[in-house]
């Protein structure tokens, strides 16, 4: 072995008074297991350098948001009362601005979950399981419903689960007589491929014991796009208005419906370090620089907003009334930090993914489905998401307001 | 070249060289491949560093913010305090019932603020706060392990907080990160060994730790719970919302003095007081005659039948309140009242002086003692921290009422409590009754 691996005959003896050439096979079986070799190290190296490209992507996205972060906290440090009127009465001193979302929470725009929502791979028509690509199905006394069907079965109960397994039961006339009706599904036995409106189901959480709301809740991560503004006082009195826009167009979130997507990106705009006699002019300034930004197009430079940082999912800022006995975070539509009251301290939470996942989003999975419906593109983004969530940074801090009563 | 033909005697490599070069090429593979997983380490070593770096930031502010209920501390699992050797109370979120899990958040703040002259050691079970998503969503678990398969992989740590006062200098906190938590430790932790233990111990201490330290103004106070009140002082903060502005005209209508002869059942009162702060309260039956009440016949509870809208003279409420008896200038306090029957009261504080029994005096109860006003209260109340304000107008504070902090047991099943002196409770006057405190917020 050792031999046709270095192209040599074994001599026992120890001599080798006569050099010769290699012959054809063992040149052969020489060159065959330097291929392998080679591929080896190869492959070790193709995976070394994968390694080193994610870590790198991870790092440069948690240097980014933690830069981002800073921001954030240090102008929200200096967030201060100025106590101000217009002609619309007392201005807020922060307040959480709703750009059209509307819905129980001031600017939530959904979760991302490991769980929900579930993408249905496989229906079998003879005993009516359905399989779920996710790492487990719901469970046995979930209500679900499928957003895509409009059918009377698009809502209903999973009877039992397993693993990622589960079978599920509607009253499609309401009498009380409960069926599976994935039993015979397509007409045929056997294991078939689901229709596009029997492809994705969801946890009807108005609809569950509390017990699985709470576990949903804890395996869930809430998604907020915050539009916050606020006044400082660090050396100067500002106006600041933090935003979370499109990724080319504060704006709005996609730039058009063929291109949508979860992740845009955080925006914001600081006015001239003024006296507080001139925050309302400065604010005024501000409205009026963002109506040279065009709002359907993207914003090669744009005036009313600079980009702190593209690639976000998520930016949530909540806020601590010292007078509220429970002290408790809230973002309140009508915000009642008005006069003298400032918070005591502020949440912000921020969430960003790394730029290949982006990429991976935003240019290969658009390109993947060029032409499908936007929600369907929408729908693969999230599930590219929830995928891939290691690679999306959550980033939490609880900023104390300077001077503000404790 | 020499295609597929045997050559006969031709000398070739010994075994001797063969082994050499081949121990020289696995060498350099073996040294090659050594190098790998030191790499992948230091990058994971790297983010978790990076990590604990942002942990330690929202710590900090956590534990300067005085008890906020962020929902971030319920990514806190178990949070174990050790007043000495063996003496180790500890408790679990998911052992609490949902009102105690509802108060987790500011009890964890309390627990882990604690001045280490106290309570020398205090460590936290934490989920890592920031991170990767995943790590926050598949590191959520209940009382049966992680919710979702994955969830042992999430980070998490153990934290360590010290609490050192510095005199006028403020205090120094230092926090301390212990990780990571393998399954080991986990197994550990599960079968009852302390996380001071795990940490401090050369032998089972976790891989990593490192240590943040900031000076801050701020000192840690005791929460005052309402084992520290008196029967009064509960009475008056059960009253009213913490946060609550009332003035002196609504704190007089919530605390009414109720006078024994103004019947507020249509039976005026009087009462026999024995030598050993006994109260047996007689009920004024009318004496009717010819449709006009001429006079009452004073009759012990045993006595009376069939009265109609008769209430009790005493309730629970009155516990803690004054009990003032006509020609006395003495302020009795009523210790308890009979709960089958109301018209029986015992009283506190000795110096009873006992009324004939036959007829009895009349009486009043009252939040006030005799000479004292709502301002002489509200003032005492501001050193005590209950109230703030003053013209006027005052804030109710709060108490620290936690079912949580119920759930902080040691092996014997004794709630957690540390006896303070007088001087722990600075810049507010110490607690007449009791001084046991279990949390700690900074100030």
């Amino acid at each position: 072995m050792f031999g046709l691996v270095f192209g040599v005959t074994m001599n026992l003896d120890g001599n080798n008074r006569r050099a010769a050439g290699f012959t054809l096979v063992e040149l052969m079986g020489a060159v065959l297991i330097s291929l392998i070799v080679i591929l080896m190290l190869y492959q070790i190296f193709d995976r070394v350098q994968s390694v080193f490209v994610v870590s790198q992507n991870r790092a440069r996205a948690m240097e980014q948001g933690r830069v981002a972060m800073d921001m954030v906290v240090t102008d929200l440090q200096a967030l201060a009362a100025p106590g101000l009127n217009d002609t619309g009465g007392e201005v807020a001193n922060i307040e959480w601005v709703d750009d059209g979302n509307t819905g129980e929470s001031i600017l939530k725009a959904g979760y991302l979950s490991p769980v929900r929502p579930f993408y249905i791979t496989a229906i079998d028509a003879d005993t009516g399981i359905l399989q779920v690509e996710n790492l487990i199905s719901p469970m046995a006394g979930d209500t679900l419903y499928f957003p895509d069907n409009a059918t009377p079965n698009r809502v209903g109960r999973v009877t039992s689960s397993v693993d990622n397994k589960f079978t599920y039961e509607t009253d499609p006339d309401g009498d009380g007589r409960w069926v599976n009706p994935f039993i015979g599904y397509k007409g045929a036995s056997g294991v078939h491929e689901p229709e596009p409106s029997e492809q994705r189901a969801e946890v009807h959480m108005e609809a569950i014991p509390h017990h699985r709301w709470r576990f949903y809740q804890a395996t869930a991560q809430d998604l907020y796009r915050h539009h916050v503004r606020f006044f400082t006082n660090d050396e100067g009195w500002r106006f600041i208005d933090y935003k979370f826009g499109g990724r080319a167009n504060y704006k709005k979130m996609d730039i058009d419906s063929a291109n949508p997507s979860p992740v845009g990106a955080l925006w914001v705009y600081r006015s001239r370090v003024g006296p507080r006699s001139a925050l309302l002019d400065e604010r005024t300034d501000h409205f009026t620089l963002m109506s040279y930004d065009p709002s359907g197009r993207e914003l090669k430079e744009p005036v009313g907003y600079a980009r702190v940082m593209d690639g976000v999912l998520h930016f949530r800022v909540r806020a601590v009334n010292p007078e509220d006995p429970g002290r408790a975070l809230a973002s309140p539509k009508n915000s009642y930090f008005t006069g003298t009251l400032k918070p005591s301290h502020v949440e912000v939470e921020l969430a960003v993914l790394d730029p290949k996942l982006v990429e991976e989003m935003e240019v290969l999975i658009q390109q993947r489905m060029e032409g499908e419906p936007p929600a369907s593109i929408y729908h693969a983004k999230l599930r590219h998401l929830a995928q891939n969530m290691d690679r999306v940074y959550f980033y939490k801090q609880i900023i104390p307001v300077k001077g503000g009563k404790r | 070249m020499n295609i597929g033909r045997q050559r006969q005697g031709e000398p070739g490599f010994t075994i001797p060289e063969v082994a050499l070069a081949v121990g020289i090429v696995a060498f350099g593979l073996v040294a090659v491949f050594s190098i790998l997983p030191f790499g992948l380490t230091a990058q994971k070593d790297n983010r978790e560093e990076t990590i604990i770096r942002y942990e330690a930031e929202y710590w900090f502010a956590v534990l300067q913010s005085g008890g906020q209920s962020l929902e971030a501390l319920d990514r806190v699992e178990t949070v174990e305090l050790g007043l000495g050797i063996g003496d180790v109370y500890r408790v679990n979120r998911f052992d609490l019932d949902e009102s105690g899990q509802a108060a987790w958040p500011v009890d964890v703040c309390g627990w882990l603020s604690a001045p280490d002259n106290r309570v020398p050691a205090k460590y936290a079970l934490v989920s890592s706060i920031n991170g990767s998503l995943f790590d926050r969503l598949n590191g959520a678990r209940g009382k049966q392990g992680h919710y979702l398969p994955g969830g042992e992989f999430a980070f998490g740590y153990i934290l360590e907080t010290r609490i050192k006062p510095e005199g006028d200098k403020g205090t120094r906190l230092s926090l301390t990160f212990h990780w990571p938590i393998s399954e080991d430790v986990e197994q550990s932790l599960q079968a009852g060994q302390s996380m001071a233990g795990l940490a401090t111990n050369a032998s089972t201490r976790l891989a990593n730790q490192k240590t943040f330290s900031i000076l801050t103004t701020q000192r840690p106070r005791p929460a005052l719970s309402y084992l520290n009140l008196d029967s009064r002082q509960q009475k008056f903060m059960h009253a009213g919302l913490a946060g609550e502005i009332v003035s002196i005209g609504d704190l007089k209508a919530r605390f009414p003095v109720r006078h024994s002869l103004k019947a507020w059942d249509g039976y005026p009162r009087r009462l026999v007081l024995n030598a050993q702060g006994g109260v047996t309260v007689l009920t004024g039956v009318p004496i009717v005659e010819n449709g006009v009440t001429t006079g009452y016949e004073w009759k012990k509870p045993g006595e009376i039948a069939n009265l109609p809208n008769l209430r009790e003279a005493m309730g629970w409420e009155d516990q803690g309140l004054f009990l003032q008896v006509a020609g006395q200038q003495v302020d009795y306090p009523i210790a308890r009242v009979n709960l089958n029957n109301g018209h029986f009261a015992s009283l506190s504080g000795g110096g009873y002086v006992p009324t004939v029994p036959a007829i009895g005096e009349p009486y009043r109860i009252s939040f006030l003692r005799l000479a004292e006003t709502w301002e002489d209260v509200l003032s005492d109340f501001q050193r005590f921290g209950l109230v703030e304000g003053s013209g006027g107008s005052y804030r109710y504070g709060s108490v620290y009422d936690s079912p949580a902090s119920r759930g902080m047991t040691n092996a014997a099943g004794n709630v957690f409590g540390v006896m303070l002196d007088a001087a722990d409770y600075w810049p507010a006057q110490s607690p007449s009754t009791n001084r046991t405190c279990s949390a700690w917020f900074l100030e």
